[in-house]
């Protein structure tokens, strides 16, 4: 492989990374009363820490001020660094702010989130 | 599963090297593509949460804002008379009968009338006042009008809201603030009031220090085009301020909850530091609670990415504006979070306040617009003492940018840890509304009552207003009042 073709392929990457990201085409489809399974400690204490400080921006795990969470396939590792380095407009939330385990806990919540979609999708198609 | 990671991690990186807001055009729920289709309301194209359903009680209000319930718990619908754009119609005290047809009780052309609450055979009114300044009017069945506060600060972005009736014999209503941030601007300007009341601020409750923090725009009221304004906070439009100014508190006030007597009085400072108290409910527990719109980024001092809150409200306490945000001080605030994408460094406006505001009972989505609200008191709707609010929707891009529609919905929310979730939100690929997405669902909710048994939430629809290249625009006889009923009552 070439270093033009591998440019290529990472602008082309990138660009559908770019649409993965802030495509606001892609944002949860609303189902009122779907909300996650909560069976721990940890998730319980994930969502209250999202609605404290990420609820505001992607409501539901939806979109709203900033790209939606809900539909990306991004893993638990992938959504800690985000937390943590905050790109672009999203602030950046410290340890001071948030402890290893508190971003543990959102990353979960973040995950059942996902899911809970993924089931209300089912539900709905399946009427 | 590999290329499922591949694709998260460039997903990171891309949003790492840019911002998704940097790249991609305002996607605002108000934001709709002229013209807009005849309004025809469908309960089916609302999800509603499992186990109840939604009722469509009446249509073709105009800009209905509020609602209320008589001795025989008839639905009392409040006609706002006002949009944002500037169409002032007539505002109206209209009585929804059983056959549906709709009796008016009261007309009046000092609008926005922002919200009502009967109690004792009196309705209680709050005249918004962008006219003649706001009014706490008490009706009586009689029609008798009387008059219980006047003259409160309503000219500017924000209007006198509320009201709720205390136990305690007192009217509680809120006062929204002047501008966005504390500076007049040409936002002001584009808005309508500047024109109207070049001389008119906001108004400290208390005594003020001022930082002497000057913002330099342009002078829309002067015909020379390189004319130039320097404005200060708490001060009219060009008139600059100095560091250690003292600005006198006096009362009333700008963004403030205060009081009067059932029997009108002096009206008292309950609690202030808000921007737009707009909703205001006793909750079970006999505590009050207010809901509370954030900055825009807009003005001579824009404010990026903060919530819409929830406060439960101390007697005697500030709760943050001009100068806190979620609960934070903006100008120290982590990693500068509050301020907006090429935007100025956001700097304190005052050096003298009350002690630092409590963190909010719950965060709204940033620009989702909480409004009215009500609390669940009856174990047959379910829920109780929880939050029921409704999120008018954002009105991007006049107020910033999103990325998605925001609000348009109902949400109910846990006061005790703040977490929150639909209740009512339109079905399709984003919370967006009916005149957006083109279905028969909710448009702009922006109130929520239960009826006087407490089994049936009603949601008042202020209908279509949509903002176009920047120009605001409301169309009339497109509200709707809904009624969201638990499966197995009536």
């Amino acid at each position: 492989m070439n270093k033009m073709h591998i440019v290529l392929v990472a602008a082309g990457a990138t660009a559908v990374a770019l649409g993965v990201a802030c495509g606001s085409q892609q944002s949860s489809p609303p189902v009122a009363g779907a909300e996650p399974k909560l069976d721990t400690a940890e998730l319980k204490h994930g969502e209250a820490l999202f609605m404290r400080n990420c609820n505001q921006c992607h409501p539901g795990g939806a979109g709203g001020l900033g790209p939606a969470l809900n539909n990306k396939p991004a893993p638990k590792g992938a959504i800690a660094l985000v937390i943590r380095t905050g790109p672009g407009q999203m602030p950046r939330f410290s340890h001071d702010d948030l402890s290893a385990d508190d971003v543990d806990a959102i990353t979960d919540y973040v995950v059942a989130l996902r899911n809970a979609k993924s089931d209300a999708e089912e539900m709905a198609a399946a009427k | 599963m590999q290329h499922a990671k591949l694709l998260g991690y460039l997903t990171l990186f891309a949003l790492g090297g840019a911002g998704c807001l940097a790249i991609v055009s305002s996607q605002g729920g108000g934001e709709a593509e002229l013209p807009i289709e005849p309004r025809a309301p469908n309960p089916r194209d609302v999800a509603v949460q499992p186990g109840y359903r939604l009722e469509v009680v009446a249509k073709d209000l105009t800009y209905p804002s509020g609602i209320t319930f008589d001795d025989q718990g008839r639905a009392v619908v409040l006609e706002a008379g006002y949009a944002y754009g500037e169409d002032f119609a007539t505002g109206r005290l209209v009585r929804i009968e059983a056959d549906g047809k709709k009796t008016v009780l009261a007309q009046g052309k000092n609008v926005p009338w922002t919200g009502v609450q009967y109690q004792g055979g009196d309705f209680y009114l709050v005249e918004g006042g962008t006219v003649e300044g706001g009014r706490i009017v008490k009706i009586g069945q009689d029609g008798k009008r009387t008059v219980l506060a006047e003259n409160l600060p309503s000219f500017g972005d924000h209007h006198t809201n509320g009201p709720a009736v205390g136990d305690d014999g007192y009217v509680y209503f809120g006062q929204g603030t002047a501008t966005n941030s504390g500076v007049v601007g040409e936002d002001n300007w584009e808005f309508g009031w500047l024109k109207r009341h070049p001389a008119f601020h906001d108004i400290p409750c208390k005594d003020v220090t001022l930082t002497g923090e000057n913002f330099t725009t342009d002078n829309p009221l002067t015909e020379d085009e390189d004319d130039e304004a320097v404005t200060g906070a708490f001060l009219p439009f060009a008139a600059a301020s100095t560091k250690g100014q003292v600005i006198k508190g006096q009362v009333p006030c700008s963004g403030a909850v205060m009081r009067v007597s059932k029997d009108g009085g002096p009206v008292e400072l309950v609690a202030w530091g808000f921007r737009n108290p707009f909703g205001l409910r006793f909750a079970p527990n006999g505590k009050l609670y207010v809901t509370d719109n954030g900055y825009d980024t807009r003005g001579s001092r824009p404010v990026f990415g903060n919530a819409d809150w929830l406060w439960e409200v101390e007697k005697g306490r500030w709760y943050g504006w001009p100068d806190f945000a979620d609960g934070h001080r903006m100008d120290t605030a982590s990693d500068n979070r509050y301020t907006p994408m090429f935007g100025d460094h956001i700097r304190s406006l005052v050096t003298t306040m009350d002690a630092p505001p409590p963190a909010p009972t719950a965060l709204f989505p940033v620009h989702s617009s909480a409004t009215g609200l009500d609390f669940s008191r009856n174990a047959k709707f379910g829920f109780e003492g929880q939050a029921f609010v409704a999120l008018f929707g954002d009105m991007a891009a006049n107020v910033g940018k999103v990325l998605n529609p925001v609000g348009y919905s109902v949400v109910r929310v846990d006061p005790k840890t703040g977490v929150m979730y639909d209740f009512a939100v339109n079905k399709g690929h984003r919370s967006e509304p009916a005149s957006k997405n083109e279905g028969g669902g909710l448009e702009r909710p922006v109130d929520v009552k239960f009826d006087p048994a407490g089994e049936k939430l009603y949601i008042v629809d202020y209908g279509t207003l949509v903002v176009d290249d920047d120009v605001t625009q409301g169309y009339r006889r497109t509200g709707v009042l809904w009624r969201i009923v638990p499966d197995g009552v009536k």
